[in-house]
């Protein structure tokens, strides 16, 4: 055999894989689709539910987004997700044997509407194992979190779990308000009562339910900025860390714009436009506090490492 | 076979995989079950209410060792944000310690029953109260001693400090359901859920006590504990329906 023939048998080798490797991904992808259009439909109650609340309630808006970040999210790690393709486990078909199990349980005896929209979660899980093996499953990762975050929280469970952050958050804002010139404020429920330049009025921050439904939103675009490229393992670490801070702090940013807005504008306490105003600014402070520090990151580690593959990774 | 069959079945022997093929099965068989299924189970093993053995409206304060009926006119309480309680069976009484004179030693006691199996849980001081302008300062626990009785010795109850404009509000509550008692309100309804009962009942007992806002809590609080710890067997002995007569269903009550 000559150099002209091996390298011919080469280049036909390496465009059979190639074509191997597209059939995989077009294979696994027909089956994540087939299977989360089955599991669509064996949860169509709670699908219709769950639409329902996101289309009428503004506190649960951001779930409606949830198609288009995750067709987003696959789209940019789609070279990873494709690099780690594996044969599927049967832990997928066992997660969804019991995310369905948990559906028909929470559906009879015992109605929990939140612990049944989860079961999204975990059939969405199971699918990636059955698909692509575990790999696929923890690069789907963010995916889950982010399916999780769109689930409408019930009323009063929401109320519950807000109280303590709620409180702080308002506290804090009213310490903040009470610093700027000509402004008393004092809380009073949800409520912030003001006296500014000799004006009273009222900011109504709203009931429970909307003082912590923005940090879910705050949350979401955190996620997705985060996992939308692909990073080391440590950059990700630091970046969930800091998580919690970064939308208590969107969140206590929000609360102090929807107080300045309505007192400078002479807005009525209920008045929708201050509130949405601030949420958006919120969102976008939110946005460029995590781009700024994935900035930082990549910075740092081309500094330290010096190293060309570090370089190509980060290009990946 | 056509060649364009042989490349067909291929395809689709390819994208079956056993692993993918069980799992599209198991959804297909869920989807098409489950919801008849749920429904008929449901439809066969649901509860009937059962009403309390005597109203509510009848709660006689006068049965507490420690406790009396307050003086109507009491300057020192508000109205109570759960006073629409959904229920009409329920106590909404103002009562002071034996010992105490004035607006001294004064709890406000609130009880709701409901015994439709699709009523709401009620809601929680914790949320109601931030509704009338309260501001939550803390929610703990306790344990409340309840004597001797067919009843259990100790029962947990929440804890809520709210700070208000007029009074600040120590507030004891705990719910009872079919017997049991619970803190929380996923709780009671996994309680109701629960097979086993034909019968269903739930309550929400709550005491308020006020004090001032440069107060420390403390008393107030220790004051709503003991009136919960002094109702809470008044009512399994007197109201709320005996165990047995929730194991099954009311004559004539239709599956």
């Amino acid at each position: 055999m000559n150099a002209e023939d091996a390298g011919a048998n080469l280049a036909r080798e390496a465009d059979e894989s190639h074509g191997r490797t597209v059939a995989a991904e077009r294979r696994a992808l027909v089956q994540a689709l087939i299977l989360v259009l089955l599991t669509l439909w064996t949860f169509r109650d709670e699908v219709t539910k769950s639409v329902a609340q996101a289309s009428t309630m503004t506190q649960a808006a951001h779930g409606l987004a949830l198609p288009a970040l995750a067709v987003m999210l696959l789209y940019c790690r789609r070279a990873e997700l494709s690099r780690d393709l594996q044969k599927g486990s049967w832990w997928g078909a066992v997660l969804i044997i019991l995310a369905v199990l948990a559906y028909a349980v929470t559906t009879w005896p015992f109605y929990v509407s939140y612990v049944r929209k989860l079961q999204f979660v975990t059939a969405f899980a199971g699918i990636a194992l059955v698909v692509g093996g575990w790999r696929i499953l923890w690069r789907c990762g963010p995916l889950l979190v982010l399916t999780g975050l769109a689930m409408p929280i019930g009323w009063n469970t929401y109320s519950t779990l807000s109280i303590r952050p709620e409180t702080l958050t308002m506290d804090t804002a009213l310490k903040a308000l009470n610093l700027l010139p000509d402004m008393v404020v004092r809380l009073q429920g949800t409520e912030l009562h003001y006296v500014h330049a000799g004006v009273q009025g009222v900011v109504g921050l709203g009931d429970a339910h909307n003082g912590l439904a923005a940090p879910l939103a705050l949350a979401s675009v955190y996620v997705f900025v985060t996992f939308s490229r692909v990073r080391p393992a440590w950059q990700s670490a630091i970046l969930l860390i800091v998580a919690i801070p970064v939308v208590a702090l969107g969140n206590l940013l929000r609360v102090l714009l929807h107080a300045c807005l309505t007192v400078w504008s002479g807005a009525m306490p209920a008045e929708g436009l201050p509130r949405d105003v601030a949420l958006v600014l919120s969102l976008v402070a939110t946005y460029l506090v995590v781009a700024a520090a994935s900035i930082v990151l990549d910075h740092l580690f081309v500094e330290e490492g010096g190293d060309s593959r570090v370089a190509t990774t980060i290009r990946r | 076979m056509e060649s364009k069959d042989i490349v067909r079945t291929g395809a689709i022997r390819r994208l079956c995989s056993p692993i993918f093929g069980t799992t599209a099965l198991i959804l297909l068989v869920a989807a098409v079950a489950l919801d008849p299924a749920m429904t008929a189970l449901d439809i066969h093993f649901r509860k009937t209410s059962i009403l309390p053995r005597v109203s509510l409206s009848a709660f006689d304060a006068a049965t507490l060792p420690s406790f009396k009926s307050a003086p109507k006119e009491s300057p020192f309480l508000d109205p109570h944000p759960d006073d629409d309680a959904g229920t009409r069976d329920h106590v909404l009484q103002r009562l002071q310690e034996r010992d105490a004179n004035g607006t001294d030693g004064q709890v406000i006691l609130f009880v709701t029953y409901y015994s439709d199996p699709n009523d709401q849980v009620p809601h929680t001081p914790e949320v109601c109260y931030r509704q009338i302008g309260g501001v939550v300062r803390a929610i703990g626990s306790r344990t409340v001693e309840l004597g001797q009785g067919d009843w259990p010795k100790r029962v947990e109850v929440r804890t809520v400090i709210v700070e208000q404009e007029l009074a600040n509000a120590a507030i004891a509550y705990v719910f009872c359901a079919n017997g049991r008692f619970y803190t929380r309100r996923n709780e009671v309804r996994l309680a109701l859920g629960w097979p086993g009962d034909k019968r269903v009942y739930f309550s929400k007992i709550e005491a308020v006590s006020r004090f001032e806002r440069d107060e420390q809590p403390d008393l107030a609080m220790a004051r709503a504990c003991k009136l919960l710890s002094e109702v809470l067997p008044a009512l399994l002995t007197r109201h709320f329906p005996r165990q047995a007569d929730l194991k099954h269903r009311a004559v004539g009550a239709a599956r």
